[in-house]
């Protein structure tokens, strides 16, 4: 009995954190062929990157900190805390040897942006998802 | 040339600003308070509060003047010059291809693992970068550098090539002593391997050195009558310094160990080599990054030019050994500090840190010193 529970309560947990991590998916224009892993994400948004499997050049969008899905794509596909991946970046930008990418604010505006660009990345939450974005299995 | 580069960034920036009004405006900040409970001063801190001696404000301002060519300035008001506003980074980076970058005008010399956001307090975990390592007078250089990086089977790499000028007036040394150095024909070549959450990376570079300081040439003008030659060879006069420095580093972002270490070497002068080294070690918890860092300068060089000095006459030499001695005993150094440090993650632009320093000299124990410091840092 005891165990049933225990195997219960642990699915659950898998359960709730799966669904935690599958808010945030990755979303590129549907014009946008170039084969992308986690991997080639995080690159793209730590600047190492500049560019898709396709040759085009890869235009990262991020969404401010104060947008919960950036924390979880942040520690999901970056795999850092935000505090962290801002450090990387003032790193880079006090060196001269990045720019960080854009910040929008907010699901709507981050998905109107790649609907307009060809070469733009950027994360949602999966229930903001529209046709206007391809959204790329990464988790 | 302070002033060309002024102008120089002034009108790259207006240029940049009328071709598509894009200028990036970033900044940081230092807010550093100290106290020491030494009779001196550990690492310029005194035993009273102190807020000034590691603060700084600094603004960067970036545009791009066409797609290829960008123009960068950085201000930075130290607390240490009483907050007097100076342009210490201005130049131009024109980008050759998505690898290559080449830079001019007065940039960071790329000596260590730090070195290029060594300013930058939010972007690592300590206060200040170690001393025994970081602490040199050659910092930035004014001429030209490229930078080539590439991606290669999970590896990416930076090698980087430097050439200029060093000049930096008014060098602080130690006791109460400054310098007046300058660094020609400066090159310095660097490469950098990183794979996850592994880094490795080496630098070389040398410079046709002169470092002047009013005591030591005071000393040697009055031997030089007597032994020329020897008053020649303990010049540090337009003689070859190496600079060596390694570092390896391993970062999985739930820890971190790294090390570095550098060596300053100035064979045919007064100065000794200078053997400077730090382990450091930490883990991220939430928000909170505590950390420990062993740090060691060892400028403890076997006295030169003693053989120069036997071969002189028996008066000669009883007459100026005191002097030929003294002026090398001076610049020895031998001493080594623990670091114990605390970073706590306010935000995505700032962190608070704490910091107790111990502080041992193994040359002479009266020096033995204790220092804590508050920080925060700031980037926007």
């Amino acid at each position: 009995m005891l165990k049933t529970f225990k195997v219960t309560m642990a699915s659950a947990m898998l359960c709730l954190s799966a669904f935690s991590y599958s808010q945030v998916v990755v979303v590129v224009n549907p014009a946008n062929d170039a084969s992308i892993d986690a991997k080639t994400v995080q690159r793209i948004f730590l600047g190492k990157e500049k560019k898709f499997s396709n040759g085009n050049a890869a235009i990262p969008i991020n969404q401010t900190a104060d947008n919960s899905v950036r924390a979880q794509f942040d520690e999901s596909i970056v795999g850092r805390s935000s505090s962290q991946v801002s450090a990387y970046w003032s790193k880079l930008v006090f060196t001269g040897k990045g720019v960080p990418p854009e910040e929008l604010s907010g699901d709507a505006a981050v998905i109107e942006a790649i609907a307009n660009n060809p070469n733009a990345i950027g994360y949602v939450d999966a229930a903001s998802v529209t046709d206007a974005v391809k959204t790329i299995p990464v988790n | 040339m302070r002033h060309l580069h002024k102008v120089a960034l002034a009108t790259a920036l207006a240029l940049s600003a009328s071709a598509n009004a894009d200028v990036r405006v970033n900044g940081f900040a230092n807010l550093v308070a100290g106290y020491s409970d030494t009779d001196s001063s550990l690492f310029d801190y005194e035993d009273s509060v102190d807020f000034s001696t590691d603060s700084l404000f600094a603004l960067q301002l970036s545009g791009d003047i066409t797609d290829k060519l960008t123009a960068t300035g950085q201000i930075v008001a130290r607390g240490a010059d009483d907050y007097k506003a100076d342009f210490e980074w201005a130049y131009l980076t024109y980008t050759v291809s998505d690898n290559l970058d080449i830079s001019a005008g007065r940039l960071r010399l790329p000596l260590f693992l730090y070195s290029e956001s060594l300013d930058v307090g939010y972007s690592y975990h300590w206060i200040t970068a170690p001393n025994p390592v970081y602490s040199i007078a050659f910092n930035n250089i004014d001429g030209v550098k490229a930078a080539y990086t590439g991606y290669a089977g999970g590896w990416d790499y930076t090698l980087t090539a430097s050439y200029g000028v060093i000049n930096t007036p008014d060098f602080a040394l130690d006791a109460g002593q400054t310098a007046d150095i300058k660094g020609d024909n400066t090159i310095l070549v660097s490469a950098e391997i990183v794979k996850d959450a592994f880094r490795a990376r080496v630098a070389y570079g040398q410079a046709k050195a002169t470092l002047t300081v009013a005591a030591v040439d005071q000393i040697l003008a009055s031997f030089a009558p007597l032994a020329p030659e020897l008053a020649d060879s303990l010049a540090f006069n337009d003689d070859t310094g190496v600079f060596y420095g390694a570092s390896i580093g391993y970062d999985n972002f739930d820890w971190f160990v790294a090390a570095e270490y550098t060596l300053n070497s100035n064979d045919d002068t007064f100065f000794p080599d200078d053997h400077a080294y730090y382990i450091t070690a930490g883990f991220r918890q939430g928000a909170w990054t505590p950390s420990i860092t062993w740090q060691k300068r060892d400028g403890e060089d076997e006295l030169k030019f003693l053989d120069q000095l036997a071969a002189l006459p028996q008066p000669i030499q009883e007459a100026i050994a005191p002097a030929v001695m003294g002026i090398q005993m001076s610049q020895l150094e031998n001493w080594n500090n623990w670091t114990l440090g605390l970073r706590y993650d306010w935000s995505t632009q700032t962190a608070l840190k704490a910091e107790f320093i111990t502080y041992e000299d193994d040359l002479d124990d009266s020096n033995d010193a204790n220092l804590i410091r508050f920080a925060i840092n700031y980037v926007f």
